[in-house]
């Protein structure tokens, strides 16, 4: 297993140099670039002119991807473009909080969408199988811009239970340390600033959960009913094992595989792309700024950006793969 | 008798709870939080960068220049500077500067720190030197001689040519004087650290998200009266609408102008109008078939019902168009509301002028977001009326500056904020230097060197009254070759809390809000 | 008379096998033939504004209201599928299409060809999808087959890697193995066991993504990166409404509805199909 993880190890810079590669490419071909987007502010051509040679944007491309390549294998991944700021410092404000909303919103759609999966098999009730299956559909369906507001809506505007946006309350003093939340604030104590923190989770967490419920529900009843048609099932039942059984430990079992699978894959698609959650939530996370960055063609935005994202991605996915030894006996001995 | 006494005394109550209700309202208090809902937040305060309106909100909050613009009336206001003189010839600019005054984090502003954070674009050799400050541009830096502290408290200016706008650019963003520890301590990065010596200063900062800024005490005209505000970023227009419901936030902008008539009759929002600082226009590519042809361009000016458009397209927030220079500028002309007018029969004339074939096919290009798409299908619904075969050209907000920039649009719809009350501001669009980057493509228009020649003399000319002169002759001659075409101007709904008083709507209005005498009632 | 209770029995066993499939698909041929003879059925033009009846509540006149520019909502939904039903359609079956070819490829020849193509899919696949979808769009400017070609190229891999995984477990078969060691080709292996057994999860696979494809393109709309403003779309029209939630919740209300019965009506079909197709299920009766 440990060369099976060297093996994908090795792949990593792989990836990633094709992801930045591309990402590089893609902005090129773009139409637009990061001057000409604050150029209604800039009159002059001789100072554009200049900006564009500091940026190095008045180079060939091929001497600009050289330029950039070097610069990344040091680890350096400059300046924001339109802003100024040391790129690492954004991926410290950025990174956080979405990591944070891909965990609270992967616990939610793992719990809903496993229990009314199984739910779903389990009850013998055509009405409460077709209700989870339609709630899924749904949940897959929904425009996530449209699930939030009303969210908000209803949580906030008219419960007044949860705040409508941000991470944290207007006025609540907290201490930041790793820009992780669910550290900095439990290492300080700082209860009341994370109580604001949760309640400020909960909604983007539900908006992203319940629509990824949907695939794990669905995941989940079409894995367990292929497992508990199959023959040594059928063989364990004719003996007399007890239903409950028969769903917790083997069935269970089986379709965990493919959710961690799903659950994986969906961490990663957190990370970059929770764009219109966190747009409508208005939360400081990785998918907002790499959207701004995009839109405003701002290049070491997007380039940096993208490539942490990736990075989490290829993790996250040994991981997905190193839980899968671990769940699955079989696996354990073969290398693959 | 009775009944004239009964009047009486009816007028007499009435004056009197009249005057009650203003006394009451005219008690400004101090405390409380207020908090600010910007469409976005920017990730630095460095005033050498743009950051969008976010940005600029918080600067013009916790920075003060050597000047501030007066947007009600124009001119210049006291800043930094308790007075100035200007020498005849217009090159050498004396500043007083007020005694006693600390930056945020304590240092005195003397005369040699403002001079030092003013040369901070033109001194590479300064640690907080980042290349490719071009924010500055805007400071005229270039056509400085020289920058000199006399003594602790008069600063110097001297000027290579005249400029007229010289004075007002200092009110600019970019005009805000930072404390020259912050530049020591923090170099490049002082855009995360910002140490200004505006009314409020900040607190903590989340790049991206929010700034919470708190009373500057030291503040020379006097501590504003909120302890503390709170500029957060919401891109979406309907949480911002949420957010301002849920009483979250206290004051916006960005709320959708169709909410106006029912948050009117809200308990909690009142709906503030902001002056005509913003001109909404469509810019024509001259340098481009078929907009190269002057009927062209006279066709579309006609054929837009403005009318509609405003009640329409921007929920009558606009006041009918003239010309490229706004209601409260220098200079202003009322002949431009004669000629961009509504008149479907004159384009059509225009275009059996133009000698074209009908219909003429034209690409209208706009931005993505707010009002510009429903106000774009409605520009396109006029053209077609009167023979144009529209193509809508919608586009996200770098790519649509890349097109423009590239000069690859045809009609191109934007607008042009007033950043300081000066018609330069507006006028420069026209400029022959940035004539190739412009949506209007000028430097293929006839006039574009008469244009140019009296955009010259606008800034190097002193005197107002010549200067107006000046601009009038500049708006008859753009009206005359209509590069640009005027749909209206700006009049934007400014949303706030029913606590919030005092609420400034001139500056507000094109971007630049101003919280020092803004209170809360509670 | 026997024969015709037969008959009776066999139609009812039927339908309570399907009933929410046939359900479904007669919702979704009812919503086809709508958006295919819109011009028939609409009362009004999609594109024509009565600005005195700006965001007009439903009514007699206007059934589902208007919208912000005076435009009767009605007419805009019966309109509004062509584009967003078409594009989405397109995406999938065309990303289905790519990615099963280089599923199979992966799946049946293995090795090297295998590992680069999956490599391959994990460079697309760690690119965030709505990213991706973003750039494509802002490259090639708006426009419906733009946001076809976006919302495809973001799906390939997932189709990849489905049909990859479905062929590796196929060919391991005792059948797919005693075909090969007769000398059977691989096409005919292909087309003759792989094939048949792929079909009923990708079934399923594709029509849930074809609510993501409808999702995505709504998504894409509110970020202002879709169709042309002004073209009645559904995606587009949930996405301009949503400002209007507060204020005239019928203009997003009634497009968001058609979307989420659409999504339903068709992923109930797929699920019928698949129990349908699948022989295992068949012979259980399940």
């Amino acid at each position: 297993m440990i060369g099976y993880m060297l093996k994908r190890l090795i792949w990593l810079p792989i990836v990633l140099w094709a992801v930045s590669s591309l990402t590089f490419l893609a902005l090129r071909i773009v139409p637009g670039n990061p001057i000409q987007t604050v150029q209604n502010q800039v009159m002059d051509k001789s100072q554009l002119a200049q900006v564009e040679a500091v940026w190095g944007l008045d180079r060939p491309v091929t001497e600009q991807y050289l330029n950039f390549l070097s610069k990344l294998v040091r680890g350096d991944l400059g300046l924001t473009m339109s802003s100024g700021v040391p790129i690492r410092r954004m991926i410290f404000e950025r990174m956080p909080p979405t990591i944070e909303l891909a965990i609270v919103s992967l616990v939610i759609s793992t719990g809903i969408g496993v229990l009314s999966g199984v739910a779903s098999v389990a009850v013998r009730n055509r009405a409460l199988d077709y209700s989870v299956r339609t709630a899924s559909i749904l949940g897959l369906s929904l425009p996530l811009f449209w699930v939030g507001i009303m969210l908000i809506i209803l949580f906030s505007v008219h419960l007044r239970w949860t705040p409508t946006s941000g991470r944290i309350g207007v006025g609540v003093d907290y201490e930041v340390i790793t820009n992780f939340m669910f550290y900095d604030l439990i290492a300080t104590g700082n209860w009341e600033a994370f109580r604001s923190f949760l309640r400020h989770l909960v909604l983007p967490g539900v908006t992203i959960g319940l629509t990824s419920a949907g695939f794990v529900a669905r995941l989940t009843r079409s894995t367990m009913l292929e497992v508990m048609n199959s023959d040594y099932i059928r063989t364990a039942r004719a003996k007399g094992m007890y239903e409950r059984s028969v769903i917790w430990k083997h069935a269970m079992r089986n379709a965990m595989l493919p959710i961690i699978t799903l659950q994986g894959l969906q961490f990663g698609a957190i990370l970059g792309g929770a764009v219109i959650t966190e747009r409508v939530f208005s939360y400081p996370g990785m998918g907002t700024w790499l959207l701004d960055g995009i839109l405003e063609r701002d290049y070491s935005v997007v380039q940096g950006g993208i490539i942490f994202v990736a990075l989490a991605y290829v993790l996250m996915n040994m991981l997905v793969d190193m839980l899968y030894h671990v769940v699955d006996p079989r696996l354990r001995n073969s290398t693959t | 008798m009775t009944r004239s006494r009964i009047l009486c005394s009816v007028l007499l109550i009435l004056l009197l709870l009249l005057s009650l209700g203003t006394g009451a309202a005219q008690d400004a208090q101090y405390g409380g939080t207020l908090v600010f809902g910007a469409e976005s937040m920017g990730d630095s305060f460095d005033i050498g960068f743009w950051h969008g309106f976010g940005g600029v909100h918080v600067i013009d909050t916790i920075g003060e220049g050597l000047v501030r613009a007066d947007f009600e009336n124009g001119g210049a206001l006291p800043g930094l500077a308790e007075s100035w003189e200007i020498s005849d010839d217009g090159l050498v600019y004396t500043f007083n500067i007020r005694e006693g005054m600390v930056f945020h984090d304590g240092e005195p502003v003397t005369a040699d720190a403002i001079v030092r954070s003013m040369k901070r674009p033109i001194n590479p050799d300064d640690p907080s030197y980042i290349e490719g400050m071009y924010m500055y541009g805007n400071q005229g830096t270039s056509n400085w001689e020289s920058l000199e502290a006399v003594d602790d408290h008069t600063v110097v200016l001297t000027l290579i040519q005249p400029n007229a706008t010289q004075l007002l650019v200092f009110s600019r963003p970019d005009g805000v004087i930072i404390s020259p520890k912050a530049l020591d301590e923090y170099g490049a990065e002082v855009g995360l650290n910002m140490s200004a010596a505006g009314p409020f200063k900040i607190d903590r900062f989340v790049p991206g998200q929010e700034a919470v800024l708190v009373a500057n005490e030291d503040y020379w005209a006097g501590r504003p009266y909120v302890d503390r505000v709170v500029i957060r970023a919401f891109p979406d227009e309907a949480a911002i609408l949420a957010a301002l419901e849920a009483g979250e936030i206290d004051m916006t902008l960005y709320a959708p102008f169709t909410s106006v008539p029912r948050l009117q009759d809200s308990e909690t929002i009142r709906v503030e109008v902001g002056a005509p600082l913003v001109n909404l226009f469509a810019g024509a590519n001259v340098a481009m078939a078929p907009l190269d042809n002057l009927h062209v361009r006279q066709a579309i000016n006609n054929a837009l019902d403005r009318e509609v458009l405003i009640e329409a397209g921007l929920n009558g927030f606009a006041e009918m168009p003239a010309s490229l220079i706004g209601p409260l500028d220098l200079g202003f002309d009322e002949a431009g509301r004669d000629v961009s007018v509504y008149d479907p029969d004159s384009a059509r004339a225009h275009l059996e002028a133009s000698g074209l074939d009908l219909p003429i096919p034209l690409e209208v290009a706009f931005e993505n977001n707010r009002f510009w798409p429903q106000l774009a299908e409605l520009i396109a619904a006029d053209l077609e009326a009167v023979g144009f075969d529209v193509t809508l050209d919608r586009l996200d907000t770098g790519s649509f500056w890349g097109k423009v920039g590239d000069g690859a649009t045809q009609l191109s719809i934007n607008q042009r904020s007033t950043f300081v009350p000066d018609p330069h501001g507006k006028a420069i669009l026209m400029a022959r230097a940035g004539a190739e980057g412009s949506q209007t493509q000028h430097q293929a228009l006839g006039a574009a060197d008469e244009l140019d020649a009296l955009i010259t003399a606008g800034i190097s000319t002193a005197d107002s009254d010549e200067r107006a002169a000046i601009y009038q002759e500049f708006q008859a001659l753009m009206l005359e070759q209509m590069p640009y075409i005027y749909i209206g101007y700006l009049t934007p709904p400014i949303f706030v809390n029913k606590r919030v008083q005092n609420v400034e709507t001139f500056g507000t209005a094109g971007g630049r809000i101003n919280l020092r005498g803004v209170w809360l009632s509670e | 008379m026997q024969a015709e209770q037969n008959i009776e029995s066999r139609i009812g066993a039927y339908w309570r096998r399907y009933d929410i499939a046939l359900v479904g698909s007669a919702v979704f041929a009812f919503i086809l033939l709508i958006t295919i003879f819109a011009s028939a059925v609409a009362p009004y033009d999609p594109m024509a504004r009565n600005i005195k009846r700006l965001i007009a509540t439903p009514s007699a006149e206007y059934a589902f209201g208007t919208d912000q520019l005076g435009r009767d909502v009605l007419s805009r939904v019966i309109y509004g599928g062509r584009p967003i039903l078409g594009a989405s359609f397109t995406a999938v079956l065309s990303a289905l299409a790519v990615g099963a070819i280089i599923g199979v490829a992966g799946g049946y020849m293995g090795g090297r060809l295998d590992t680069a193509l999956m490599r391959l899919m994990d460079v697309m696949l760690s690119f965030p999808s709505i990213l991706l979808a973003i750039l494509i769009v802002a490259t090639l400017g708006v426009g419906l087959l733009n946001v076809t070609v976006a919302i495809g190229f973001a799906m390939v891999p997932v189709f990849a890697r489905l049909v990859r995984s479905i062929v590796i477990s196929l060919v391991l078969e005792e059948y797919v193995v005693a075909a090969r060691s007769l000398g059977a080709s691989d096409l005919h292996i292909i087309r003759k066991h792989i094939f048949p057994n792929m079909m009923p999860p990708i079934i399923v696979q594709a029509s849930a993504m074809l609510a993501v494809a409808i999702g995505t393109a709504s998504a894409l709309n509110f970020i202002g990166l879709g169709v042309e403003p002004g073209t009645p779309d559904w995606g587009m029209m949930v996405a301009e409404g949503q400002r209007l939630i507060f204020d005239a919740p019928h203009v997003p209300l009634f497009p968001g509805l058609i979307i989420t019965i659409t999504v339903l009506s068709v992923n109930y079909m797929g699920d019928g199909l698949r129990d349908h197709l699948d022989p295992k299920l068949r012979r259980q009766g399940m």
